[in-house]
């Protein structure tokens, strides 16, 4: 009797145990909506003056001495030759007889959709990354990540979708995943500087680094490929993350890999609603 | 001074003679090699975590050299510091984990 008692109280703490776990909701997953709103109403509060489209011009938008030489640059943009390399080479065909426009809708107007979460490759999509996708599915050799017809393409592209809005969707878990593995990277301080993207970004953006200003983190995204006067050509953004990333100390990670995808993914989603300039110039 | 006093000085001094001119070697070349599987274990758990600092592979590989040229000292500074370049990383790693959501915008 006593034996069949106490596995009455045992059967029935287990079920408790099931009820309880079943009651209590599961951790929610970040909502990177709340995320981005408070992330706007960070660098508004920070920059008041700062109109909101206004963000996607960068270091621009805060410095007013570097807004006035941006200005004139821009008045001859130094990129414009990728733009009208890339327009050739976007209405070139494959060997196939296919050509971008098979993969890119819209004659490639299309930056603003990028990166987009692949439910089915279950990985991000950049731009880069998809260009080189449909080059592959048409027998064509891929073309390297940073610089060359990779760069000329994309600017063509960015530069077709000047004024849409980033639209970055989120369609389910394993893109929330995504997106939360590139927002944990972006806020993470690696190497020996001991820094984050954030640091020089989020906490930094306005501060200077000797002469230079440091750009707001909100708006990043809007601008590649981008032409930086430092480097002297057009360049991705990757090539840009990678550059930074090594400036802290770190081990780079290689142009499109996972991490950077995914590091692009969460910028981007923060940049929801900016317009896009790209390809754009930088210091 | 007595002579059995001067004898003893002498002899003491040659006996320490090569500890003071020499550089002493605090580890062997064996050890040495260990020390550099050691932190290159060290330097690939870091980037496991996606840690890995710029230089750290670099030191090992310039450790490794070094000790074919059989320059301990400079492999075992080299490695010393690899090592612990890699220790901090791997502290980052797990530091990053537990702090980074503080930076978010709220």
């Amino acid at each position: 009797m006593k034996a069949l008692k106490l596995r009455w109280l045992r059967r029935s703490l287990a079920m408790l145990s099931v009820a309880v776990v079943v009651a209590v909701p599961m951790p929610v997953l970040a909502d990177a909506e709340t995320d981005r709103q408070a992330f706007v109403n960070y660098f508004q509060n920070r920059f008041p003056t700062v109109e909101l489209d206004d963000f996607a011009n960068g270091v621009y938008a805060i410095d007013a001495q570097s807004r006035e030489q941006w200005e004139a640059i821009e008045e001859f943009p130094p990129y414009e030759e990728e733009i009208e390399k890339g327009e050739v080479l976007f209405n070139t065909p494959f060997a196939n007889g296919k050509g971008y426009s098979d993969c890119f809708a819209d004659n490639g107007a299309v930056r603003h959709q990028y990166p987009f979460y692949d439910t089915e490759a279950d990985e991000v999509i950049t731009l880069e990354y998809d260009i080189n996708r449909c080059r592959k599915a048409n027998g064509e050799k891929p073309l390297k990540w940073e610089r060359g017809d990779i760069v000329s393409l994309s600017a063509y592209m960015a530069y077709q979708s000047r004024g849409k809005r980033l639209a970055i969707t989120i369609p389910n878990a394993a893109a929330q995943r995504a997106y939360e593995s590139g927002q944990k990277f972006y806020y993470s301080k690696r190497g020996y500087l001991n820094n984050s993207c954030a640091t020089c970004h989020v906490q930094g953006a306005g501060l200077r680094v000797r002469t230079e200003v440091l750009h707001p983190a909100l708006g990043e995204i809007t601008n590649w490929p981008t032409h930086r006067l430092k480097w002297g050509h057009t360049a991705t953004l990757h090539k840009r993350i990678r550059a930074c990333h090594r400036d802290q100390g770190t081990k780079h990670f290689k142009a499109q890999s996972p991490q950077y995808r995914e590091v692009e993914y969460f910028m981007s989603y923060m940049g929801n609603g900016l317009p896009v300039n790209g390809p754009g110039v930088r210091k | 001074m007595s002579k059995k006093l001067t004898m003893a000085l002498f002899a003491l001094t040659a006996v320490m003679a090569p500890a003071i001119v020499l550089p002493a070697h605090a580890a062997s070349a064996e050890a040495i090699k260990m020390q550099i599987q050691e932190a290159d274990r060290l330097r690939q758990e870091a980037a496991r975590l996606g840690f890995e600092w710029r230089y750290t592979q670099q030191r090992i590989k310039d450790a490794e050299k070094a000790l074919t040229a059989g320059k301990l000292d400079e492999a075992e500074a080299l490695v010393a510091r690899a090592k612990r370049e890699a220790e901090l990383a791997i502290e980052q790693a797990a530091t990053a984990e537990t702090v980074w959501k503080i930076a978010v915008p709220k």
